[in-house]
């Protein structure tokens, strides 16, 4: 069996910026500084009318194919629950515009905050099988199209952006084990349902589900690895909010110099907050060989944990 | 053992976060009626309860609708949170 490892990671972010002032200006009764309190968010990234899922995902793995050979390219796991297309399947799309090779395993996984933990599971499946050596996870979502800016839960969280992953097969195994699950029951905490336009969320019923979920599942993960949270170095959340950043800390007694929060410049990225935050740790905070524990959770209700042992990244 | 908490230490502390006093509290059908109620006070209230009763609130479904005193403090007595 082969071991895998993420040998990069590029993001894109959307040129047009929303801060919190702006944000005030278009809702003037809203308390812009107890919202700041609690999201720990001061920029959005807000995609351009003309500027789809599939556009930024494309510009971030531009970047990494800067670094990496596409001929050597096997497969392409799309993350996204905003594709401007419901069918076909975006990744397809992303693989002509590429012009990846024809040989790829090309294809899309709807889900949100946690699908960048499902999608590097499925990818290190295909490595572990040997049915591939080197791929990209791609996690890019426009969910500011679908959100107004009176919408008092979700526009002062969610960003658009894009961050490719690459995953190549490695003699020593740096990704993994992995826990994950599922609770369909919390379905409606965040939704949009088919006809509609708006992203509708329940901010008290996701922060119970995170406050409750994260932590039992991150210590499943270190029972599994038979491990304790100050054996680990770093630990890594999908970045949902400063307040629930806290609460999961919190409950797992995590100290503050083992935690990494870049939400205030980026805001809730969805699928590729986690990329995006191991990207901007590697430049100051997590080291070569360091232990790593990333969480997402969200949307679904979905959640997901995983074990990175780092390595330098291209 | 578990860690439990009266409901005195409740309305005090909806009280604090509400900007009010716990009689107020005591006497408001529903939280939502509070005028410095709002979805980020009800974070706050979740959050603190949780710290005070040492991480058990977590697992209380449907913790996060609750925005009457009364019905929160039955769900405290029913899983014996209560002192």
């Amino acid at each position: 069996m082969s071991g895998s490892k993420i040998a990069g990671i590029e993001y894109y972010l959307p040129k047009k910026k929303e801060n919190n002032s702006q944000l005030k200006r278009n809702n003037p009764k809203w308390d812009i500084d107890r919202i700041y309190e609690k999201t720990g968010i001061n920029n959005r990234y807000i995609s351009s009318e003309k500027e789809t899922t599939i556009d930024i995902a494309e510009k971030s793995i531009k970047k990494l194919i800067k670094k990496f050979p596409k001929i050597k390219i096997d497969f392409l796991i799309l993350v996204t629950q905003t594709s401007p297309y419901r069918i076909p399947t975006a990744a397809c799309i992303l693989q002509e515009k590429l012009k990846l090779p024809k040989t790829i395993i090309a294809f899309d996984i709807n889900l949100g905050c946690s699908g960048f933990i499902y999608a590097l599971r499925v990818a290190t499946a295909f490595i572990e099988s040997k049915q591939a050596k080197n791929g990209f996870v791609v996690c890019a979502d426009t969910y500011t199209k679908l959100i107004s800016k009176n919408n008092a839960q979700c526009r002062p969280i969610f960003s658009d952006a894009a961050a490719a992953t690459l995953i190549t097969a490695s003699k020593k195994n740096k990704i993994g084990p992995f826990e994950l699950g599922t609770d369909g029951s919390g379905y409606n905490a965040l939704e949009l349902p088919q006809g509609k336009h708006e992203v509708v969320m329940n901010g008290s019923k996701v922060l119970t589900f995170a406050m409750s979920i994260v932590p039992e599942n991150v210590n499943t993960l270190l029972k599994k690895i038979k491990s304790k949270v100050d054996k680990i170095d770093m630990f890594i959340f999908h970045q949902a909010s400063k307040f629930i950043l806290e609460n999961i800390n919190r409950k797992l007694l995590i100290p503050k110099n083992k935690t990494f929060e870049n939400l205030s410049k980026v805001g809730n990225t969805i699928s590729a907050s986690i990329p995006i935050a191991l990207k901007d740790a590697s430049k100051k905070n997590i080291k070569n060989n360091h232990k790593v524990i990333i969480a997402g959770y969200g949307v679904g209700l979905s959640w997901g944990s995983a074990l990175i042992k780092w390595e330098k990244i291209k | 053992m578990k860690h439990q908490i009266s409901a005195n230490e409740v309305y005090k502390i909806i009280a604090k976060i509400l900007k009010t006093t716990p009689e107020k509290i005591i006497k408001t059908d529903n939280l939502t009626s509070i005028k410095n109620w709002d979805s980020l006070a009800q974070l706050d209230i979740l959050s603190a309860l949780d710290a005070k009763l040492a991480n058990q609130l977590s697992n209380l479904n449907d913790i996060a609708s609750i925005t009457s005193v009364k019905k929160l403090i039955n769900v405290f007595k029913k899983k014996s949170l209560i002192k």
